[in-house]
């Protein structure tokens, strides 16, 4: 349902004769249902990556696909949560988890179904009626979490989607993600500056280099769920991603 | 009697009306202050420096005697619906800067040729276009309109055209990769998201209009407020002329306060639109 491919995606701003390049030849393929973490330095271009796979930007090189279908513009069938959330904040948590089924036209009783669905799934059923301004922003984050996944995409992408949340709402809001995607089980690409979190979190870990953006390495993370931030795997890993990264600021 | 019921609840309720009345009125003590320091002035002062100058300022109590006889003669009611229809119907015609403030904050070609002639309009007071006004339209309603219409214009189209501008990036990536096409995120997104700074721009542009209408009316016009105050001034009716001003002043006020009330029902998420 979700197999996404990037083949030889390139990325480049500016006018000919003056060009930035913010990505360079990254090719990497995820199952579906697989949980990757892109992993890098701010700069190195993983934003631009996830608005690609988003459809908001288009690669200079290369191609990115999801099942097989190359993607040209936005779609409901890859839905972004941002880390600064994007809500509609004139509409309330019910309107904005029902905007995607609305421009799919659904009918509203199938609508109210989907949406008391997704809103038992983040835990806010008894917040369906208030605006955005008025919760918290780990509710936020979970509001967002709801709209994108009402639309039953293919492909969930995350943008840094809990840097802007306190540790410990953060350390929550990781849980319930993956107590989210274990019950929905979902492609997802989660950008990320943390190694912890992208440990935490994911099944596979795609490591970038700064300036240009290249891939470094693709790992696969094999610890059991839930993980053990203590144990000697998970501090392994750990200890071999920070000298990956590492290696990089001090080059 | 009724009264002995009420007269057992007196005790309890009153202390708390009088702090409520007291918190209210304590901002108020200022202004009365300065009204019969106003008076007194003209009770007693004036009249013993110069009688002449004595005319040329009215009494608060003069003047609300002047109010009501405007008001029972139909006078001022007859000269302020005239204003609040012509700054009504330029209203209506600058709402025309909203759905352009729109194309403009959202499609660059649009933007790019409409903003040199706003650039090149946008500088002239309103009121330098009373005299060529006067001459295209005659004096009266249409020209009065017109001059107000241009003191509305540019506050609603700036103001809108900013805010599209200003709409958060995301929310429209949001929305599209929900899934929304072109017109309804116009619709439902930009347009909403604009919402908060189009009314400020509604709310300035009728400021501007109203100022510029009684510019107009001082010139172009046989009724309305403005006709009424500089028509007095030529029977040197001072205390016309003030009840006019005050007149405005309290339209002008009433007028904001409806917007601001629009304001709250329009925008219910944006508490901080009311206060302003």
């Amino acid at each position: 349902m979700g197999r996404v491919s990037l083949a030889g995606v390139s990325k480049t701003y500016g006018d000919p004769g003056q060009t930035v390049t913010a990505l360079t030849n990254v090719s990497f393929e995820l199952a579906d249902g697989e949980f990757c973490a892109i992993l890098g330095h701010s700069g190195c271009g993983k934003t631009t990556l996830l608005n690609m796979v988003a459809g908001f930007e288009t690669p200079s090189a290369g191609i990115i696909r999801v099942e097989d279908q190359p993607v040209s513009g936005p779609g409901w069938e890859r839905t972004m949560v941002f880390q600064d959330y994007a809500l509609f904040p004139w509409a309330t948590v019910r309107q904005n988890v029902a905007f995607g089924l609305e421009m799919k036209k659904l009918p509203a009783d199938a609508r109210a179904a989907i949406v008391d669905h997704h809103l038992d799934l983040v835990e806010l059923t008894g917040f369906a009626d208030r605006y955005p301004d008025q919760l918290s922003g780990g509710m936020r984050q979970r509001v967002a979490i709801a709209r994108a996944l009402a639309v039953s995409p293919r492909v969930l992408l995350m943008d840094e989607p809990f840097g802007a949340l306190d540790d410990q709402t953060r350390r929550y809001m990781q849980e319930e993600l993956v107590r989210i995607w274990r019950r929905e089980p979902k492609t997802v690409m989660l950008v990320t500056h943390s190694i912890d979190e992208a440990i935490l979190l994911a099944d596979k870990i795609v490591v970038l280099s700064s300036r240009p953006g290249r891939i470094k390495q693709v790992l696969s993370v094999d610890l059991e769920r839930p993980r053990d931030e203590d144990s000697p795997d998970y501090l392994a890993l750990k200890r071999y991603l920070r000298g990956l990264i590492h290696a990089e600021t001090a080059a | 009697m009724s009264g002995a019921a009420a007269g057992t609840a007196v005790p309890v309720i009153l202390p708390a009306r009088r702090a409520n009345w007291y918190r209210r009125l304590k901002p108020l003590v200022l202004l009365a202050g300065l009204v019969v320091l106003w008076q007194l002035v003209c009770l007693l002062w004036l009249p013993r420096l110069d009688r002449q100058i004595a005319i040329l300022l009215p009494s608060p109590v003069q003047l609300a005697s002047t109010a009501g006889k405007l008001i029972a003669t139909g006078e001022l009611p007859h000269h302020l619906a005239d204003s609040l229809r012509r700054e009504a119907v330029a209203f209506a015609l600058a709402l025309w800067a909203v759905p352009l403030g729109i194309a403009m904050g959202w499609w660059r070609g649009i933007h790019q040729q409409f903003y040199p002639v706003v650039e090149i309009l946008r500088p002239i007071p309103p009121l330098a276009w009373i005299p060529l006004s006067i001459l295209w339209f005659g004096l009266g309603d249409v020209q009065n309109e017109f001059i107000i219409f241009l003191g509305m214009v540019f506050p609603i189209l700036l103001n809108t055209l900013e805010g599209v501008r200003q709409v958060d990036r995301n929310l429209i990536r949001a929305a599209r990769s929900l899934g929304a096409g072109e017109a309804v995120l116009l619709r439902r997104v930009v347009l909403k998201a604009a919402l908060p700074q189009i009314v400020t721009g509604l709310r300035v542009g009728l400021g501007f209009g109203w100022m510029a209408l009684v510019a107009a009316e001082l010139v172009g016009a046989n009724s309305g407020l403005g006709f009424l105050i500089n028509d007095a001034r030529s029977l040197l009716r001072t205390d016309i002329v003030v009840v006019g001003m005050l007149a405005i002043g309290v339209a002008g006020l009433t007028i904001d306060f409806a917007l601001r009330g629009l304001a709250r029902w329009l925008l219910p998420w944006s508490q901080q639109q009311g206060g302003r």
